[in-house]
């Protein structure tokens, strides 16, 4: 299959606060820019910055609506997925409702424990989850260390119809860990984070192309010398492994619309 | 200057920093030895800088692995990461090589954090499923034995820990006796390892425990209980379905369907009713899908229940 037949779907994405503050909307040319060096079609999943003057001084309400707004003005290339802190879980609860019922949100996440400072499967998470049930969104999770995991596997194994994405594969350093420990969950997809051969390898042999995902962290900013390149990262990478191309159009897509619910 | 600045002053300064002078830098520092080293890992501030910590560990690798290793190791006693994480990434090059010299440090070390950081090291060695992909089991037992017998209490809780997240099957009876160990957080830290590893003989001990005072405590070994899967305890978890968090109520309707027995369908019949809407559902979802022919009167009640998440839970399960 020739690369620009292919599309990739970067299921993880954030937007720096200067795309999320003000009414002001991103220059197109820069937009554009942005993806002139792919050898493929591309579609970004994209939530807002988790840091401290964002998402915790604004509030979930206030910064679904601004991802909303971005994705708004780029909708053949954004698709919104909804940071949230759950500390916050009232809030929460609200910009899911608003998030997915009025402004077309697809996902929840990335949960980003380390940065809010809860656990993994803690109550606060529990309630978003069945919420993201209710409303048939999938949830990514941030996964980079042991005890991550297992809270991602936690709260899998606890909501079968969930459907979870784990971040970094587990985490840069503990991929191996990430894929055992989910290994036997259906309904968790893992999320590579670079052109890993080994790494994609392994999750071939143990859970197979359908829990696969390519999710980057890629931070988008409007900076004019931006480009997003890796997809092509990942194209090399799959190209080396020899994948069938049913697989790959897996990988760089297929298994995202499936869990996002997205239309070609 | 403040930390930040002086941090980016180092960036800028690395960034012009000539290839060929660092390099003849290194192999001078690597003909000069141990002094050398010990010399670097004197000042923790330059190694604020990744680069710089890299740097150093490229140079301890190309040192005789008997010069380097004693310096390292009491690199892993600093009390500042910046040290202490230039050992630790040596050591993680170094793969097995050191391992008999962190082995030794493990017992000998009298410094809380140095045995902290060399179980750290050790766990990457141990474990199959780590970075370093090695599965070293000849290291169970010097990391049982810190387990059971070091004098701090927080070095003994790491040992639990790093244990369970090693796959340490054959360390089931360090984990048992960790149950009982004098420090609560010992005995905390092998409730959560009993459950990683399925541990069985760990069921009455954790039955106990199930009267902790902390919420979050009751929830993590109701978890411990549920990954071990033992029918035996299902009774004590079922009294858990009345707990005053939601959270533990939560864990207990959940836990219910891999601790399956006859009398959970009407605790979890009650537990549908709950008043929290979360630990509603987990009950009307396991009740659904242990046993399905005595679910229906609940789903249909459910089905018509004011909450969203009730309403959709017993619809799904009742096929409509």
């Amino acid at each position: 299959m020739p690369d620009h037949d292919i599309e990739i779907i970067d299921t993880h994405v954030h937007a720096q606060p200067s795309l999320t503050d003000g009414d002001v909307e991103p220059d197109p040319k820069w937009f554009r820019d942005l993806f002139a060096n792919c050898r493929h079609r591309t579609r970004l999943l994209v939530s807002c910055d988790a840091g401290a003057d964002v998402l915790m001084k604004r509030g979930n309400v206030a910064m679904v609506r601004a991802v909303a707004r971005l994705v708004r003005a780029f909708p053949d290339k954004l698709v919104g997925t909804m940071m949230l802190n759950p500390c916050d879980i009232d809030d929460a609860l609200e910009a899911m409702e608003l998030g997915v019922k009025e402004l077309g949100m697809r996902c929840v996440g990335e949960l980003c424990q380390y940065i809010h400072n809860y656990r993994t499967d803690g109550p606060e998470v529990v309630a978003v989850v069945q919420k993201a049930i209710d409303l048939d969104v999938a949830v990514l999770f941030h996964s980079g260390a042991d005890r991550h995991v297992e809270g991602v596997a936690h709260i899998a194994a606890k909501f079968p119809r969930a459907r979870i994405m784990m971040a970094h594969c587990g985490g840069s350093r503990c991929w191996r860990r990430g894929i055992e420990t989910v290994r036997r969950l259906p309904n968790v997809s893992l999320e590579v984070m670079r052109g890993m051969t080994e790494q994609i390898g392994a999750l071939m042999d143990t859970v197979g192309p359908r829990r696969i995902t390519y999710g980057t962290d890629f931070f988008l900013h409007e900076a004019p010398e931006l480009r997003y390149e890796r997809g092509n990262w990942l194209l090399d990478c799959l190209k080396e492994l020899k994948l069938k191309d049913a697989d790959i159009e897996r990988i760089c897509s297929g298994n995202a619309k499936e869990l996002l619910k997205l239309e070609d | 200057m403040d930390a930040e600045d002086a941090k980016q002053t180092l960036v800028r300064l690395h960034e012009r920093l000539s290839r060929e002078v660092a390099g003849t830098v290194a192999d001078e520092l690597v003909r000069l030895g141990p002094e050398a080293l010990k010399l670097l890992l004197s000042f923790p501030e330059p190694l604020v800088l990744a680069a710089s910590r890299h740097w150093i560990v490229a140079i301890a690798l190309r040192m005789k692995r008997e010069e380097a290793i004693p310096i390292l190791l009491e690199g892993l006693s600093h009390p500042d990461w910046r040290i202490f994480q230039v050992a630790r990434d040596t050591y993680a090059k170094m793969g097995t090589d050191g391992r008999d010299a962190l082995v030794e440090n493990l017992k000998s070390c009298d410094v809380v954090g140095g045995r902290k950081q060399t179980l750290y090291c050790l766990h990457r060695l141990a474990d199959p499923f780590g970075p370093l992909a090695i599965g070293d089991r000849t290291l169970i037992a010097p990391i049982a034995e810190a387990a059971a017998s070091d004098a701090s209490e927080e070095v003994r809780a790491m040992a639990v820990e790093v244990l369970s997240r090693s796959e340490a099957h054959d360390a089931e009876d360090t984990i048992a006796g960790a149950l009982e160990d004098a420090s609560e957080s010992v005995r905390l830290e092998a409730a959560k390892a009993a459950g990683r590893l399925g541990l069985k003989k760990a069921v009455g001990a954790l039955v106990e425990m199930l009267d902790h005072t902390q919420a979050e405590v009751r929830a993590d070994v109701i978890y411990s209980l549920d990954r071990i899967g033992e029918v035996k305890s299902a009774s004590a978890v079922r009294g858990r379905l009345d707990d005053e968090d939601w959270y533990v109520r939560w864990a207990a309707a959940k836990a219910l369907e891999n601790l399956w027995e006859p009398e959970n369908v009407a605790a979890l019949k009650r537990a549908a009713e709950d008043k929290n809407p979360v630990v509603a559902v987990a009950a009307v979802e396991t009740l659904a899908r242990k046993a399905p022919k005595e679910a229906g009167d609940t789903l249909a009640k459910a089905a018509k229940s004011s909450n969203e998440s009730i309403r959709t839970t017993a619809r799904h399960y009742a096929g409509g």
